[in-house]
């Protein structure tokens, strides 16, 4: 898989650059300053040169710092856009499985969340601070270059000994980090409980009685907390002291010492207390490295396996078939969820162009499945379906979805108006069109009844349709869409009596003219279709017209003769 | 609220710790006067050295050993005080936030949108936590330090270098940060205005994935989310200017302050040996004022979050304690009186002059399609919300002049959704109540065809059901809602579609033991599937908000009205029928 940060290669390359050079300009800075102390000591002035250096060092250092983010700022940003481009495309070709409102919430937020982590990581933070980190041996360079060879040397070893001891400590003290984070966790977890269950709670009457007994668990595991980093906090202290002994005690009693040897003079020996600050800032920043690291990658890693599932259906990328007529059939058609669970058998039947197919069967038969199948979210596990003639495996999915409508149980209108979503369906309609599709979908009068009309908010903070009016706007969708086939899942299943009249005589014009597969339960849906296929345990049992159904004994005759009871 | 009324709220609400806060920043300004006297005692050794006097040396070098133990103690008992504040205030302010929130339970914190809120609530509070755990030590430390690093300056050395260097100082740590913050306000404004929209561009593309397929719309989808995504990456591209702008001024400002020590030093006449050493110091004090930078965008952050909270808990309960509440009816009947309810911001009704009454004692049931107001009658019921007009009674008794809690007691509800603490079974049975013995327990698990499966889990009754109950099965979850129920004991019993996920043969199994136990209470059963419900007294028919229809199974059916085109769209069911 390509890398995440491929993208902003260049300007990360650009970010250490720059932080080096940075570093560097504040070297020359406070050496020049040693320098001119250093002249002042011998009891001149320090030269107009030095001076002259030390302004531009200055304002080198200024620029750089102010470039660095300028460049890392704005490719973090066009990270971002490529990320969520990416991670969207992905999305779209994974299709659309059953997903639950926590996966949702959990994809949103990788696309969200964790791309803003992984851009403001790669982007801003992971050049500057590697290269913080390697800051500490330009300046032992320069120092052995500009002051003493000796000096360097020994700072050199100094130096890694320090993060070295800190991390020796930090995995000694692991098991009470990962103990503080959990306990620190299992409280928030406590709470986010009593919040969610509050509802119930109240019922019981025990809002009161559940909020003392939180408090006083919530005060246990704050002090067991707090035990704990009583523990975890002496690795701040050693780091602390290490720091400070290992780089400024050292630099300065070395400056004193090889001063003493007369190899340095003063005033390169006030640059060496000086410039331990560039030694000590960045090894400052590996703290930060880790903690901050953490979190971009795993939010990189969260990206990576989102982009890492693979899809159910394999899409083609040969062309668009020309022609095609609006037949549908599937041959000898076995699908399994679980390879020992077939929910298909050799499912074979076939719709003519405009002939109307019910399938019934008791639930669990596989009747959901073959709706699925027909629109491509999955692919079957034997046999051929084919749309207009095509072999459905061997043309563009996007093509054999063009050729399908369905109108099912629910239908989601996106954030917007009422007319962006049923252009949605239709990209190029006029006004025109729309009140034509929504007269055939039985939805006109309640779109005029609305103070906005078309322009009506849609989506969360919107217009909240009943369960019968998103089943129109479905249909009013399907009549803009126009295509060939029309799938019903079973469109009036739940919603109220009026609505369901009105459902279904926009059902009645929208089936006209086309080929129909409807899923149904309803013996009065059912009666009316050319043709019903009866679907048992994956199997087809029968097929055939309402009153030829009848004159058997199968599964259908019995069902209708048991409905005819129920309702005496 | 201003920043200012903020500020002070959260100060006041953090009092009690005034102590340990004191103690914390007490010590972070010892630490970070030690750092910066570590680079002045170092100066002064090597100027001594380079004067002639190799003999501080090993004093020097003691005393810098010395130093940085302290040093290093002295962060320890810093970063410790300073947690100890933080945890001390997210307990609080959880508790707080509970507390507050609990009386406005439940119409407050219900709604179909509660898991986000809940989420957004933890992170904020999270936010206002680092108010003061991360922003007033370092706040106070920025200006103690500099204070105490300029008087010694000063008093030490020279007034007019200590002098010069304040505005350099000042600059870092007061006037670029407030400068590029106000500047930064906007764009910070538009950058969260862009993400919010592209969040819930996203949220809309995932949810409506299979419209989004179905209509070919994926295109125009990516097309979207990359225009979004440019008003985005202008304002990122402004804040960048900014962020480049202050570091490059704080950068500059930092060289061009040692540079101005020096040569004020030496303009001033000051030996050089002390020029070292206030150069030094200047250097080392720029460090705390640097900080200041990182924690501004935490304190806008908090703020944010302050806002957001307060809002929460700042709302009146929507339903209160009547002022003088009457005594417990004497019987358990139900009685609405052309009730009319809508949901706050919604425009049908969701209850339209609804009137009936259930006997006490009797078996009610209420049927119709989603939609039609069934719910709504219990939430009523349980005063959850006020209606808007017309009267909810329990044995008589207007619901709002009853006290809450003996309200809720008469009535114990199976819902829809069933919440289980993650705890073991036998405490989310105990909810009910909680002084209930084992026996008393089992009773009802028994009754609920519960008992028998939890005897074959690990642990029975003491196993932990996990987060909202998601060890059990839809099923097993439900029958636990039953038992719970059944243990309260309520005269009042309501069943709203609570057996939903079971089999049928369980289904059967629970009615019957309910049809006994329910026998001396009022029971009141809203139903999905019509056929459990033939044999009820009464059942009453929903439909869009009214009440239209009334009697017994057998009445209604003859009436050939909306109850029987209901039953008959059911009936018409194939899968039922044969199943």
């Amino acid at each position: 898989m390509e890398s995440l940060m491929r993208p902003i290669r260049g300007p990360v390359l650009l970010s250490v650059l720059g932080t080096w050079l940075q570093a560097l300009a504040t070297t020359a800075l406070l050496l020049l300053v040693g320098t001119a102390i250093g002249q002042i000591h011998r009891g001149g002035a320090p030269e107009t040169a030095v001076i002259a250096g030390l302004f531009a060092a200055a304002a080198a250092r200024a620029l750089l710092a102010a470039a660095v983010p300028a460049i890392t700022v704005r490719a973090g940003g066009r990270l971002e856009v490529g990320l969520r481009d990416r991670i969207y495309r992905h999305l779209l070709r994974l299709g659309a499985p059953l997903r639950s409102r926590e996966q949702t919430g959990r994809l949103v937020s990788t696309g969200t969340e964790a791309v803003e982590l992984v851009s403001t990581y790669y982007a801003t933070f992971l050049g500057p601070i590697l290269a913080s980190m390697t800051v500490p041996i330009l300046v032992l360079v320069a120092i052995g270059v500009f002051v003493d060879p000796w000096t360097a040397l020994i700072l050199a070893i100094v130096v890694p000994a320090i993060p070295l001891t800190v991390g020796v400590f930090q995995r000694g003290f692991a098991k009470v980090s990962d103990g503080y984070r959990d306990t620190a966790n299992h409280l928030a977890a406590r709470f986010l409980d009593a919040l969610q269950g509050l509802s119930t709670l109240k019922l019981f009457n025990q809002g009161t009685a559940h909020g003392r007994a939180l408090a006083r668990s919530s005060e246990e595991l704050r002090r067991a907390i707090m035990r704990l980093l009583a523990g975890n906090q002496v690795i701040l202290f050693v780091v602390d002291t290490v720091f400070s002994l290992g780089m400024i005690t050292t630099a300065t009693v070395l400056a004193m010492v090889r001063m003493r040897e007369g190899a340095i003079d003063a005033g390169e020996a006030v640059a060496l207390v000086l410039l331990t600050t560039q030694l000590v800032e960045p090894l400052d920043k590996v703290g930060q490295f880790f903690y901050v690291g953490m979190g971009g990658a795993a939010a990189a890693k969260e990206i990576r396996a989102q982009l890492a599932e693979k899809p159910a259906v394999a899409d083609t990328e040969t062309q668009a078939p020309e022609r095609a007529g609006s037949d549908v059939s599937f041959e000898g058609v076995s699908f399994a969820y679980l390879p020992d669970t077939p929910v298909l058998r050799e499912v074979g039947f076939t719709i003519a162009p405009g002939e109307k197919v019910a399938l019934v069967g008791p639930s669990g038969s596989g009747k959901t499945t073959v709706a699925a199948l027909l629109q491509r979210n999955l692919d079957p596990g034997g046999g051929v379906i084919r749309v207009g003639g095509h072999d459905i495996t061997s043309v563009p999915a996007a093509w054999v979805r063009e050729q399908i409508s369905v109108v099912a149980q629910s239908t989601y209108l996106f954030t917007g108006t009422l007319r962006d979503n049923l252009l949605v369906a239709a990209p190029d309609a006029d006004d025109e069109r729309l009140w034509d599709a929504l007269r055939t979908a039985n939805l006109d009068e309640f779109v005029r009844g609305l103070p906005d009309g078309l322009d009506t908010p849609t989506g969360e903070r919107g217009l909240m349709l009943s369960g019968g009016q998103a089943q129109r706007t479905a249909i009013a969708r399907a009549v803009l869409k126009d295509s060939p086939i029309l799938v019903l899942d079973e469109p009036t299943s739940n919603v109220d009596l009026e609505s369901e009249a009105a459902i279904l005589a926009a059902l009645d014009r929208l089936t006209v003219g086309r080929t129909v597969l409807m899923i149904a339960h309803r013996l009065s849906t059912v009666r009316d279709a050319d043709r019903i296929v009866v679907l048992e345990d994956g199997l087809v049992t029968e097929q055939g017209s309402h009153d030829e159904l009848m004159t058997g004994g199968g599964h259908y005759a019995r069902a209708v003769r048991r409905t005819e009871v129920e309702t005496r | 609220m201003t920043r200012t009324q903020i500020s002070l709220r959260l100060l006041h609400f953090g009092r009690p710790l005034m102590t340990p806060l004191a103690v914390s920043v007490t010590f972070r300004v010892l630490q970070m006067c030690l750092g910066i006297a570590l680079y002045g005692v170092g100066a002064w050794g090597v100027v001594h050295v380079a004067s002639g006097d190799p003999s501080v040396i090993v004093p020097v070098a003691v005393a810098m050993v010395v130093m940085a133990f302290a040093k290093g103690l002295f962060r320890y008992v810093e970063q410790y005080a300073g947690h100890y504040v933080a945890f001390k205030l997210l307990a609080m302010l959880r508790d707080d936030f509970y507390q507050r929130i609990e009386p406005q339970a439940p119409a407050g914190v219900e709604g179909t949108r509660t898991g986000d809120l809940l989420a957004r609530v933890m992170k904020d509070i999270d936010r206002i936590e680092v108010f003061y755990a991360h922003t007033i030590a370092p706040s106070l430390a920025a200006v103690i330090v500099p204070v105490i690093s300029l008087s010694v300056l000063g008093a030490g050395y020279s007034p007019v270098v200590a002098l010069v260097l304040a505005p350099f100082l000042l600059g870092v740590g007061v006037v670029v940060p407030w400068l590029s913050h106000r500047a930064a306000a906007t764009a910070a404004t538009d950058l969260r205005r862009a993400r919010g929209e592209i969040s819930q561009h996203l949220t809309d593309g995932v949810q409506g994935v299979r419209e989004v397929l179905a209509f070919g719309y994926g295109t125009r989808r990516l097309a979207e989310l990359e225009a979004l995504g440019s008003s985005g990456t202008s304002a990122i591209s402004r804040l960048g200017t900014l962020i480049s702008m202050r570091r490059g001024l704080n950068e500059f400002l930092v060289g061009a302050g040692v540079i101005t020590i020096l040569l004020t030093g030496w303009a001033q006449g000051l030996s050089w040996q002390d020029i070292a050493v206030t150069v030094a110091i200047g250097l080392a004090t720029f460090g705390p004022v640097l900080g200041v930078e990182e924690f501004m965008a935490d304190l806008e952050q908090a703020f944010a979050g302050a806002r957001r909270i307060w809002e929460i808990t700042d709302r009146p309960p929507l339903v209160t304690d009547p002022p003088a509440p009457e005594p417990r009816p004497a019987t358990a009947s139900i009685g609405f009186d052309s009730v009319t309810f809508a949901y706050p911001g919604q425009s049908p009704p969701a209850l339209s002059g609804v009137s009936f009454t259930v006997p006490a004692g009797s078996r009610y049931a209420v049927v119709g399609a989603s939609g039609s107001g069934k719910s709504t009658l219990v939430s009523l019921l349980l005063r959850f919300w006020e209606p808007q007009s017309g009267t909810v009674c329990v044995g008589g008794t207007p619901v709002d002049r009853l006290g809450l809690n003996d309200l809720r007691d008469l009535v114990a509800v199976v819902g829809q959704r069933t919440f289980l603490f993650n705890d073991t079974v036998a405490a989310n049975l105990r909810l009910a109540r909680p002084d209930a013995t084992q026996e008393q327990l089992e009773a009802v698990c028994r009754q609920a065809a519960l008992h028998d499966t939890i005897m074959e889990m690990p642990e029975g009754y003491d196993t932990v059901v996990g987060e909202m109950g998601e060890r059990l099965s839809g099923g097993q979850r439900q029958r636990l809602a039953i038992a719970r129920a059944l243990l309260k004991d309520a005269p009042i019993l309501v069943l709203d579609e609570a057996t939903s996920e079971l089999d049928v043969h369980t289904e059967a199994e629970i009615q019957r033991q309910i049809d006994d136990l329910a026998r001396g209470r009022t029971l009141l059963v809203i139903a999905h599937r019509l056929a459990t419900v033939t044999d009820a007294d009464r059942i009453l028919v929903m439909d869009r908000g009214r009440l239209v229809e009334q009697g017994t199974h057998r009445e209604l059916l003859a009436r050939q009205g909306a109850y029987a085109r209901l039953y008959a769209r059911q009936a018409d069911d194939l899968d039922r029928a044969a199943g």
